[in-house]
């Protein structure tokens, strides 16, 4: 008996060593991701994934935030706005925020520290890769070093001062070495700049990208600069240059977050930054915008027509010579369906493409200059106090010339703010009377335009899915798009992240900051910008302000010149999403953001009635939104970060 | 129509069967034998087995006297068996009548109690295990496990739906005591692994036993898979005599035991209008007062004006369903065989579109085949067969029952029809013209969703089993050997057939013609013709192998010895894995042994150990020993308890004390956590680049982290119990236990987010300890030779705590309210409501609540930090656990000649659940694929605050058609007391006379009506309170049943 017990047994603890070890050696880990060309470059796209998407409205939460475009509900069946267009209304909060970037969540897809410790990884682990060439070895590194610090950057514009992740901590940490602190802004700054200056320095990225068909949307050198600017602008404005309101954020080791003395070096720094980018960008053929093709219309593109167009496309044409980062199509197509109005039976029926939903305001509508250059209620031809009068057209000018002819309808009642304004007015806006061209128009004197009272194509027409304001986007739509039954074309294109107006505002921007009154250096880069948009034809902008404006010395000032620069970016760069960062960065939200959001009345069919000015949203913009909140979660967490003022 | 045809199949052959024996009989020079069969006070005993022992086909039955005839050969022996008695042999030589008392059979009146890989005496059993009669499981469901709750110590049950297919009660043995991922008990079918839902289909007819094993001396056998404690069940075997057939069939009517009940579609209008002003007073009406008053009239044109109660446009009162089981057993010396099959179809009470020519309602048929066969090869060698086959066919609606109950909820009742009778533009159209509104047609429509196709799933799980059993008694006595080898097959598919439905709303409609036209809203997009879409296949094959060798000796009459090694191998794949890791088998391998020493019947000691390892741990982790053991004193066998041994016929103590555990701690899918799980090429990890964003490169992702260190979990069990017998006739049983499980694996709660980790990291760090007590009374009576009585009653306390739990460090932060630890492992957490606010200036004067915007009439919360914001740090622990702590049960049963009358009552204490407030919210959108508006529950229209009766108490809080996230948080408005009584089951049966039934060849014969959940006493009103939080879906049925009982 003692004989088969022991066999028993024998057999048993025999099978056992074997029989558990189920899992063959060659199985998928983190390490083997650096083993061959192919997957270390499937790694490298996982850290362009976290990129926002810079087209979507809850990601790019800056599109939607402010107060440049408003919806007319949320949380609707049909939108992915919930989350941004909260924030929008104030209801932000600290036990679960929205566009939680720190955590992930609530509109974010990711934590961006989820991001950074694959750029991490990336960095520390790719060595040595078979098939790998050291060119492009050290230009991958270099990419993902500006992907890092770019992640840097997006979470310390939402909440400023944030923990620098330099390196990884080990998975087995214990938690204590997990409690990071947040790190103050100059240190940030110093660290971002000392990053991207490494990869300058190195000189390992290409100036611009040669594989345009499988490479475009890489990081390239002027991106690096650019981005540094970028950085160092942030880090001069006054949002965090010895803000006092923000006196409050000193951690448990007595670290203050947010310096509080002002320090005018910090412009110098950004102009320098961004007199580099501008160069590099431009020695590598970036330029702005100019339309130049011959589309087949009947009678042809025309000037007017042509200028319209150099606006649009500057957007819409995929990775154009203006754009510096663009960002890969995957939401511009359902942007665009968002943004595009009706004017057809086609359009109607096929209503999915064609939800017009995506409004800019009045408040954005007034920001634009009048045909002159200069702001409405500077302009002194311009009738500023009855610009909601009606008004029918045409209505020529001095010259008895119909300026409006391509851009509204003619025989067509509309609102006198309409009229006589500056061309990227027309290119940006699409509203009621305004014509739309796009490769839909088959004749150039035949140009359909928009029709936004309830009831009409692009009015309110049921529950859902109308513009609240009476405005569409139609700078965000692509003039190629084509809607009709038989076929319908949505053109994807590159959202830009940064592009060379951008910069060329910037620097006029620090170069004010830096002077005690503006000169030629100020003048030169808004000028081009502006000389783009079809303004001081001929002449310059200090003229311009000179013959029209009712505070004619206004640019030769600096704080006069400061005003025409932050209105010439919210102009220039509108519905990009730049005004909502802008505004913080210059510490204006407050005053903007608390203006009632106004639209006109879209639930009238008659004009009479569509024409009153409705207050469609009221906000308090508080000090404590000009930070994210860090939620209550993570707090308890680690114990070594202090919450944002007012959260 | 399956049934019928089984039935006069197996009538048919059965009656062939019969012929043919007695051709067979007739063919012999036969002498006839009569006799009557009694026990020792001359009670006739009715059904005793009298069998030709040269011819075991040939045999006969007693009959209700006592009185026999038997055809045999001369000179044969005959043998009487019956259960409980001596089998007597009987060698017959001229005598023609014979006089038989059969002794009762004292080793066989010591039950035996199935334990873990083998059986036991019942009075040396110091383990905590709970038989059950099977019959007790009988009940007019067909679900099994909606049975357990109230009828076995020890189980806490519950059951949340009443959908066919998907009415699997939940049950924990001894309530819940680990929060981490596998709490369920194992479940072991004739010693194989199973899952509820074979349990679930399993027939009370072919259950020969059903133990729960509840400490550790009972389950540390099964090592590192028995800490949540384990079911056993044992399926029929055949049993030498003549032929038994067992029909049973059952008609039942089956019908929700509470339905929701709405709001009429005026109440609904008025208060939709009220809700978008109350909170906007600018905000208008979403309904004309033209609408309301013209919905009013019945003769109004119910296109253009209508008003649906889709409840009742999707839903049938009731629906009916059958059971039916056919069982045949019986045998010779050599082969003895039990086969049986079930015919079960339930169905839904979905309405069905007389227009559509396929079924959407739930129709759930389940066939299962049993065939259990044993054959002696030898006279020490026996060799089991045991084939079992479950085959499951549902057919439903496509997104199921529940969720037609819930878009019944979800559903705008104002604004469309179901369908529109066609205008004048559609008449000749041949598809249904389904309501909907808006310019996309993106309304739900439930009906149209019901209506638009069905599902089709099949599930299939055949069964093989092959035991050899060797007696070694030629090598030395009471030396066993068994081998058992097992395999399952697995398989199971859905697919769908739908249609696309056309959506038309009204275009306008003429007061003074009574004419409307329609607008087809999607006629791009519609389909008439069904379209296939491929749903889920699962594929598994499991194996097992189980060798055992055990022995046992008696000493001087004294000393009982018995041990017992028993050697196991598993392994389970799934063929359809989805990813490599999966893809790898599970693998268990074990060698357990079990031993024990009795004295004199007095004292018993027992030793059981489990020393078994898993494939998912790393290698330094993978093998656990798990010991146990424990103490019993018989003490009414002792000498001193002699004198009193009438009164207290049975006394009995016992204590086990050990270690189990329990290695089902991930997620089937988290296999072996000591390597990381990363995808390589993971498709949605990438960005696309390239001028025309052609280019899409892949990207990588980390699914979980690589930890060495991840073992089981581990529970420490003690057990005290004592058994008590009283008169004979009362049998009291009650244990005490308490166990602590360590090791639980859990996420890491305190790694910040700025780690940036992909994936949770996880560690066994979690503790957590229950504790409770079991108590079960039987009485059994003949009170008069016609009337028997037999009650029972049981009542289970299992409560939990977590001990080690990471959590936020909410002690430091000064929040320690917001803490688990210490409180039971399902606690739940809210917020404390006071009142609905009274004005503005009360919310003025009122901490800020941070969860949007709130008015007057909304719920006002408790400021628990008094930090004048109410925020999540506010949260505390509210009301009694989720997972019920008390179950009880009680019941008679009772025969008076051939009535049989019998009826049980199961309740429920100490639970507490929260009324879905998103769910319940009147007229906002919860449908998540298309626009809806809440339905509107009439406990919500008749009491919610409103500006002209400001109740600070109503139930509901100031309408919105928007969700109200202030209101809309887990706190003690929305908690309600779980607890309830009720009537589980009652049962009346009629037994037709033995002379009645003998003369259409029927052993016996029972007619019987049944009712299930007749009625239930609770304070909650507004669904079947056992559904708990889920009362929106598929409700809890009650039945009533009609079955009739043959044997042959």
């Amino acid at each position: 008996m003692k004989k088969i017990l022991i066999v028993f047994i024998l057999i048993f603890t025999s099978c056992e060593k074997d029989y558990l070890d189920v899992v063959p050696d060659n199985i998928a880990t983190i390490e083997l991701a650096f083993n061959t060309r192919s997957t270390a470059e499937n790694f490298l796209s996982t850290c362009y994934s976290y990129i926002p998407e810079h087209a979507h409205v809850e990601q790019n939460f800056s599109m939607l935030a402010g107060d440049e475009v408003w919806y007319y509900a949320e949380n609707d069946f049909y939108m992915n706005n919930e989350t941004s267009f909260r924030v929008a209304k104030g209801m932000q909060n600290s036990s679960s925020p929205y566009l939680n970037y720190w955590e992930g969540g609530r509109g974010a897809p990711n934590s961006l520290f989820i991001a950074l410790r694959d750029c991490n990884i990336f960095l520390e682990n790719l060595v040595t890769v078979p098939g790998l060439e050291e060119e492009e070895r050290i230009r991958w590194l270099d990419e993902v070093k500006v992907l890092k610090a770019f992640y840097h950057f997006w979470l310390m514009q939402m909440y400023g001062p944030i923990p620098i992740v330099e390196s990884n901590i080990s998975v087995s940490a214990s938690p204590a070495e997990t409690n990071v602190y947040r790190a103050s802004i100059d240190e940030v700054v110093t660290y971002l700049t000392e990053l991207i200056d490494e990869v300058i320095e190195a000189d390992n990225l290409p100036g611009l990208i040669n594989y345009v068909y499988t490479e475009q949307g890489r990081i390239t050198m002027p991106i690096a600069k650019a981005l540094k600017a970028k950085i160092l602008m942030l880090s001069a404005s006054p949002i965090f240059n010895g803000n006092k309101d923000f006196s409050s954020l000193i951690d448990n080791q007595r670290n203050s977050l947010v310096n509080q003395t002002y320090d005018p070096q910090k412009w110098v720094l950004a102009k320098d930054a961004l007199l580099e980018a501008i160069e590099s960008a431009e020695a590598n053929g970036h330029s702005l915008y100019q339309f130049n093709q011959q589309l087949p219309i009947i009678g042809g593109v025309n000037d007017q027509i042509m200028q319209e167009l150099s606006l649009r496309a500057a957007i819409t044409d995929p990775f154009n010579s203006e754009t510096i980062w663009g960002f890969s199509a995957d939401w511009t197509g359902e942007l665009q369906q968002w943004c595009q109005p009706r004017w057809s039976a086609d359009h109607s029926a096929l209503f999915g493409y064609t939800k017009k939903s995506h409004a800019p305001t009045l408040n954005m509508v007034e920001t634009f200059y009048t045909r002159n250059g200069v702001p409405i209620d500077e302009d002194v031809s311009w009738e500023y106090g009855n610009r909601f009068d009606v008004v029918q057209t045409p209505i020529l000018d001095a010259n008895n010339e119909n300026y409006h002819e391509f851009y509204i309808e003619n025989d067509y009642a509309t609102a006198k703010l309409h009229t006589f304004r500056e061309p990227r007015f027309y290119s940006t806006l699409g509203f009621d009377g305004g014509k739309w061209f796009s490769l839909e128009t088959e004749n150039i004197n035949n140009i359909p335009h928009l029709n936004a009272k309830a009831g009409a194509p692009s009015g309110k027409q049921g529950f859902e899915i109308y513009s609240i304001t009476g405005y569409f986007a139609k700078k965000l739509v692509h003039y190629e798009n084509i809607i009709a039954l038989e076929s319908s074309t949505i053109k994807g294109y590159s959202f830009p992240i940064i592009r060379l107006s951008d910069l060329y505002l910037m620097y006029a921007e620090a170069a004010n900051e830096t002077k005690a009154a503006p000169d030629a250096d100020v003048y030169e880069y808004i000028q081009k910008v502006r000389d783009r948009a079809g303004l001081d034809e001929g002449s310059d902008l200090v003229s311009t302000w000179q013959m029209h404006s009712s505070n004619p010395s206004k640019p030769t000032t600096k704080d006069g010149m400061r005003e025409i620069i932050h209105q010439e970016r919210m102009i220039e760069l509108a519905l990009e999403g730049h005004r909502y960062w802008d505004l913080r960065r210059w510490k204006l939200a407050g005053e903007y953001f608390s203006k009632p959001i106004r639209g006109w009345n879209i639930f009238k069919p008659d004009v009479e009635g569509f024409y009153e000015v409705e207050n469609i949203f009221y906000r308090n913009y508080l000090t404590k939104d000009y930070l994210w909140p860090i939620s209550q979660t993570e707090l308890l967490r680690n114990p070594n970060l202090i919450q944002n003022p007012g959260w | 129509m399956i049934t019928k045809n089984t039935i006069l199949f197996f009538k048919n052959s059965f009656l062939g069967f019969l012929l043919l024996t007695l051709f067979n009989l007739s063919a012999q020079q036969n002498q006839l034998i009569s006799g009557n069969i009694s026990d020792v006070n001359s009670n006739p005993i009715p059904g005793v087995n009298i069998l030709e022992q040269s011819n075991p086909r040939n045999g006969t039955v007693s009959d209700f006297d006592g009185n026999f005839t038997i055809s045999i050969a001369p000179n044969s022996t005959l043998t009487f068996s019956y259960v409980g008695y001596e089998t007597q042999v009987v060698k017959i030589s001229t005598e023609t009548t014979l006089k038989i008392i059969l002794q009762e059979d004292r080793s066989s009146l010591d039950e035996i109690t199935i334990v873990a890989y083998g059986k036991q005496k019942k009075s040396s059993v110091i383990a905590a295990v709970t038989s059950i009669d099977p019959t007790e499981l009988k009940t007019a469901s067909s679900n099994l496990t909606t049975a357990l709750a109230g009828r076995v110590a020890g189980v806490i049950a519950y059951q949340r739906s009443g959908e066919p297919g998907r009415d699997n009660a939940e049950f924990f043995i001894r309530g819940v005591s680990t929060f981490g991922y596998a709490r369920s008990p194992l479940i072991l079918i004739d010693g194989i692994e199973t899952t509820s839902t074979d349990l679930a289909r399993l027939q009370p007819d072919d259950i020969a036993s059903f133990s729960i094993m509840k400490d550790a001396t009972a389950t540390s056998l099964y090592g590192a898979r028995g800490a949540n404690g384990v079911i056993l069940v044992t399926t029929k075997v055949g049993k030498e005599g003549v032929v038994k057939v067992n029909v049973r069939y059952e008609k039942s009517y089956s019908a929700p035991t509470r339905s929701l009940e709405i709001a009429d579609p005026i109440t609904y209008m008025t208060l939709h209008n009220e809700a978008l002003v109350t909170r906007n007073a600018l905000g208008g009406r979403i309904y004309s007062l033209e609408k309301i008053l013209i919905s009013k009239d019945p003769n109004r044109n119910k296109m253009a004006y209508p008003a649906v109660d889709w409840f009742d446009e999707l839903l049938e009162d009731y629906t009916l369903n059958s059971r039916f089981n056919f069982n045949i057993s019986g045998g010779g010396k050599i082969a003895r065989y039990y086969l049986a099959t079930t015919v079960n179809t339930d169905n839904g009470n979905l309405k069905v579109d007389p227009r559509n020519n396929f079924n959407n309602n739930i129709s759930f048929k389940r066939i299962s085949l049993r065939s259990n066969i044993n054959v002696n090869l030898t006279p020490t060698t026996e060799v089991a067969l045991k084939f079992n086959g479950n085959f499951d066919d549902y057919i439903g609606p496509i997104d199921g029952g529940e969720a037609t109950y819930r878009k019944a909820m979800q559903a705008n009742p104002v604004l469309y029809p179901k369908f529109y009778e066609p205008d004048a533009q559609f008449q000749n159209s041949s598809h249904v013209l389904y309501g909907n509104a808006g310019q996309f047609g993106g309304y739900l429509n439930p009906y149209a969703d019901l209506m638009r196709g069905y599902k089709d799933e099949s599930y299939n799980n055949f069964v093989a089993t092959v035991e050899v059993k060797q007696d070694l008694g030629f090598i030395t006595e009471g030396l066993k050997a068994r081998v058992l080898a097992n395999t399952s097959r697995y398989s199971f598919y859905n697919l769908e057939r739908r249609y696309n439905p056309f959506y038309y709303s009204l275009g306008n409609y003429d007061f003074q013609s009574d004419q409307y036209t329609l607008v087809a809203l999607n006629p791009n997009q519609g389909t008439e013709y069904l379209e296939y879409n491929e749903g889920n296949k699962i594929i598994t094959n499991s194996t097992y192998f189980e060798g055992s060798i055990s022995y046992k000796k008696t000493l001087n009459k004294k000393h009982e010895l018995s041990g017992m090694l028993i050697g196991i191998l598993r392994e389970l794949k799934y063929g359809n894995a989805g990813n490599l890791q999966s893809s790898l088998p599970y693998r268990n391998i074990g060698l357990s042994g079990r031993f024990t020493y009795g004295y004199d019947d007095r004292y018993f000691s027992e030793f059981n150990f489990g020393y078994n390892g898993s494939e998912r741990f790393a290698k330094s982790e993978r093998f656990g020993f798990f010991p146990s053991f424990g103490f019993g004193w018989y003490a009414s066998n002792e000498k001193f308890m002699e004198p009193i041994s009438n009164t207290i016929t049975k006394l009995k103590f016992k204590g086990t004390y050990g270690v189990v555990g329990n290695d089902q701690i991930g997620s089937a899918s988290d296999r072996f956590f000591y390597i990381s799980q990363v995808n390589l090429n993971n498709g949605s990890m990438g960005s696309s680049f390239g001028q025309e964003f052609g280019t899409y490169i892949n990207g990588v992702s980390i699914d979980r982290y690589a930890n060495d260190q991840i073992t089981w979990e581990k529970a420490k069990m003690l057990n005290v119990g004592v058994e008590l017998g009283l008169f004979g006739v009362v049998d009291i049983q009650a244990d005490y236990f308490t166990e602590y499980r360590s090791n639980i694996l859990m996420d890491r709660a305190q790694i910040p987010a700025s780690m940036g980790l992909q994936a949770p990291l996880r560690a066994n760090v979690g503790e957590a300890s229950s504790s409770g007590f079991e108590f079960t009374i039987d009485y059994k009576d003949s009170l008069t030779d016609d009337l028997f009585v037999s009650a029972r009653a049981n009542f289970s306390y299992a409560t939990s705590k977590y001990e080690v739990y990471e959590e936020l460090d909410y002690i430091n932060a000064g929040l320690p309210w917001r803490s688990r630890i210490g409180l039971n492992l399902s606690q739940p957490f809210g917020y404390i409501a006071e009142r609905l606010f009274i004005d503005e200036a009360d919310i003025a004067n009122s901490p800020l609540q941070t969860f949007g915007d709130y008015m007057a009439g909304d719920i006002k919360y408790k400021d628990i930090n008094n930090d004048g914001v109410i925020d999540i740090n506010d949260e505390v622990a509210i009301g009694y656990p989720t997972t019920p702590e008390v179950i009880y049960g009680f019941g008679i049963s009772s025969s008076y000649k051939k009535f049989d009358l019998s009826f049980f009552f199961q309740g429920s204490l100490n639970s507490s659940f929260f009324i879905d407030a998103y769910n319940t919210s009147p007229f906002i959108d919860t449908s998540g694929g298309a626009i809806g508006n809440n339905a509107l529950l009439s406990a919500w229209a008749n009491d919610h605050w409103s500006e002209n009766d400001r109740n600070l108490y109503a139930a509901w809080p100031r309408l919105s058609d928007q969700l109200i996230d202030n209101n809309n948080r887990d706190s003690t408005w929305w908690l309600r007391d779980g607890s309830f009584l009720r009537l589980k089951s009652i049962e009346f049966g009629y037994s037709v006379p033995d002379r009645l039934a003998s003369r259409v060849n029927l052993a016996s014969a029972r007619v019987y009506i049944t009712g299930s959940n007749l009625f239930t006493f609770s304070k909650f009103k507004l669904w079947d309170v056992e559904m708990g939080g889920n009362g929106l879906g598929y409700p809890i049925q009650q039945s009533a049943n009609i079955g009739v009982n043959l044997n042959f």
